[in-house]
């Protein structure tokens, strides 16, 4: 802290407001200084501020102005991109009815509908742990029934000493690392096992199947999560074995450019052979909409799905996903 | 202009459709005119569909790069519902520009939530001045659907006093040489829109 540079300015002036968002961070350091300011007590702990709330907060029944749209306005909450990997692997996992321990990344923004992916998150690292804990706790009855996911940033930053633990302490949880080769939700940072450091230069690159099973994990599997017949299959073959599992979901993050990948022709729905169903909403993809009121002779349908070719990136889950051939 | 006036712009609409991209090129411009301007702008979620939005402020001299509720001039919406969502930061009399393309969140897909379907007739009837068109359908016909954020620029600038050249040449910066020719075309559009 500037001290002296605080206590000049707290010289040359009659009030000082500390207008700080969440905790009172510097009000509690220029207070311990021994100089008076306002903070907290007129500011709120919560909400990103503007400056009507700091005028709401200063001068007392402040005319703060409200919109004339009264209705609730659907929620848009961020989503994962077309053509993301976690996507895939989330919606095969949604299949098997396991409670999921989730982490910090792109795919903690699997827990909304309608994939409903995560049913924990504390903070980095904390999945693997969780998972090994609720494992232990319930013992026989949680067998097959516990699922730790982890980002390969995350776990090479705080879920090794977990996954360590694990192996020596033998539970019966199924880790997936969701391996997709950067540290994608802060934009593409490098670590231990992309190749490169921070700087831009190579570097050793770790072996993530060779490092689990240096931990102790004997049941290691690596998958393409958007294969969602293998992706299945595994999930399914690893939640029966006795002691802890893990599988490493690869497949590069669909916006890293290093990973080069040239996006496949954008699929569409064939009209004809759509039933409406909705299963491919889903899948919560981007580009995938539903429209009521496209109906077909002899089909009890009441709408279509679409698919946003100018915003799609032809990954194919979607293709898998669909039971009537409609959408290629 | 009063002495030192501040103007606000507020950009809003879906990750995605080049908001912060059109918020940069508006700050430019305004910067080429000899103004001072600052911005705010939600990141990170941009890209992956969630809502954002970008305040924009300038005049002789600005210092809070966010807009107080009740006092942004001017609404720009990159999709209908989004139109809606921001209202309390307008000025009773703000202008509205709304690209009337319509974008369904997860909830509304699922049936969980309806769609705004009247929103520009609520706009209507609760501001004087709201300029309403398909900026994707016009952008598409610039060449691509992704400089529907360059048409909707087009439409503001009639609604500012900085001369078309600063906006051309501004343009011309922006965007690599092979883009420039459409993104042109598409700020025409915008203009007669």
């Amino acid at each position: 802290m500037p001290e002296i540079l605080i206590r000049d300015f707290a010289s040359k002036v009659k009030k000082i407001y500390v207008v700080e968002e969440l905790d009172p961070f510097l009000e509690e350091q220029i207070k311990a200084m021994g100089i008076k300011v306002i903070g907290k007590e007129i500011f709120p702990y919560t909400l990103e501020f503007d400056p009507g709330i700091i005028k709401n907060a200063i001068e007392k029944n402040a005319r703060i102005a409200v919109s004339p749209y009264k209705e609730n306005l659907s929620p848009r909450p961020p989503n994962l991109c077309p053509g993301c990997p976690h996507r895939g692997l989330f919606y095969a996992l949604r299949k098997h009815k396991v409670y999921v321990h989730g982490d910090i990344g792109c795919y903690t923004l699997s827990y909304m509908k309608p994939l409903e992916g995560l049913h924990s998150c504390v903070c980095m690292g904390a999945s693997i742990g969780m998972a090994h804990g609720m494992s232990k706790a319930l013992k026989e009855k949680g067998k097959g029934k516990v699922v730790g996911v982890i980002g390969d940033s995350t776990f090479l930053h705080s879920g090794i000493t977990s996954l360590l633990n694990m192996a020596y302490n033998n539970s019966n949880a199924l880790i997936i690392i969701l391996d997709n080769s950067t540290t994608a939700m802060t934009g593409m940072q490098e670590h231990p096992g992309t190749g490169y450091t921070l700087m831009g230069k190579e570097a050793k690159k770790v072996d993530l199947k060779v490092l689990v099973s240096a931990l102790g994990i004997e049941n290691i599997q690596i998958i393409d999560p958007l294969d969602q017949k293998a992706t299945r299959s595994a999930i399914k073959e690893e939640l029966t074995k006795d002691g802890p599992s893990v599988i490493i979901a690869q497949r590069p993050c669909a916006l890293f450019k290093r990973a080069n990948i040239k996006a496949k022709p954008a699929l569409k729905v064939d009209p004809d052979k759509c039933e409406g169903c909705k299963m491919c909403l889903d899948l919560n993809c981007p580009p995938i909409s539903w429209k009521k009121g496209v109906t077909k002779e002899g089909s009890k349908r009441k709408g279509i799905s679409f698919v946003d070719r100018t915003i799609c990136n032809g990954c194919g889950l979607c293709e898998q996903v669909c039971k009537f051939g409609a959408i290629s | 202009m009063v002495e030192n006036e501040v103007k606000s712009i507020l950009f809003a609409g879906v990750g995605g459709q080049g908001i912060l991209r059109a918020s940069d090129i508006i700050c430019d411009v305004i910067m080429e005119a000899g103004l001072d301007v600052k911005k705010s702008e939600v990141h990170g979620m941009a890209q992956r569909g969630g809502c954002v939005t970008s305040h924009v402020r300038y005049g002789k001299k600005v210092y809070s790069p966010l807009a107080e509720p009740g006092n942004i001039q001017t609404l720009i919406a990159f999709e209908k519902m989004e139109s809606l969502r921001y209202l309390k930061f307008l000025k009773k009399d703000a202008v509205i520009i709304v690209n009337t393309e319509e974008i369904y969140p997860p909830a509304v897909n699922m049936g969980d939530s309806t769609y705004p379907e009247d929103a520009i007739a609520f706009l209507k009837e609760h501001y004087n001045k709201v300029i309403d068109f398909n900026a994707a359908e016009l952008a598409q016909k610039a060449g691509n659907i992704k400089t529907a954020n360059v048409v909707l620029l087009g439409a503001v600038s009639n609604l500012m006093n900085i001369d078309q050249s600063i906006w051309q040449s501004v343009i011309k910066k922006s965007f690599p040489e092979k883009l420039v020719k459409m993104n042109l075309a598409a700020f025409q559009m915008g203009i007669d829109a």
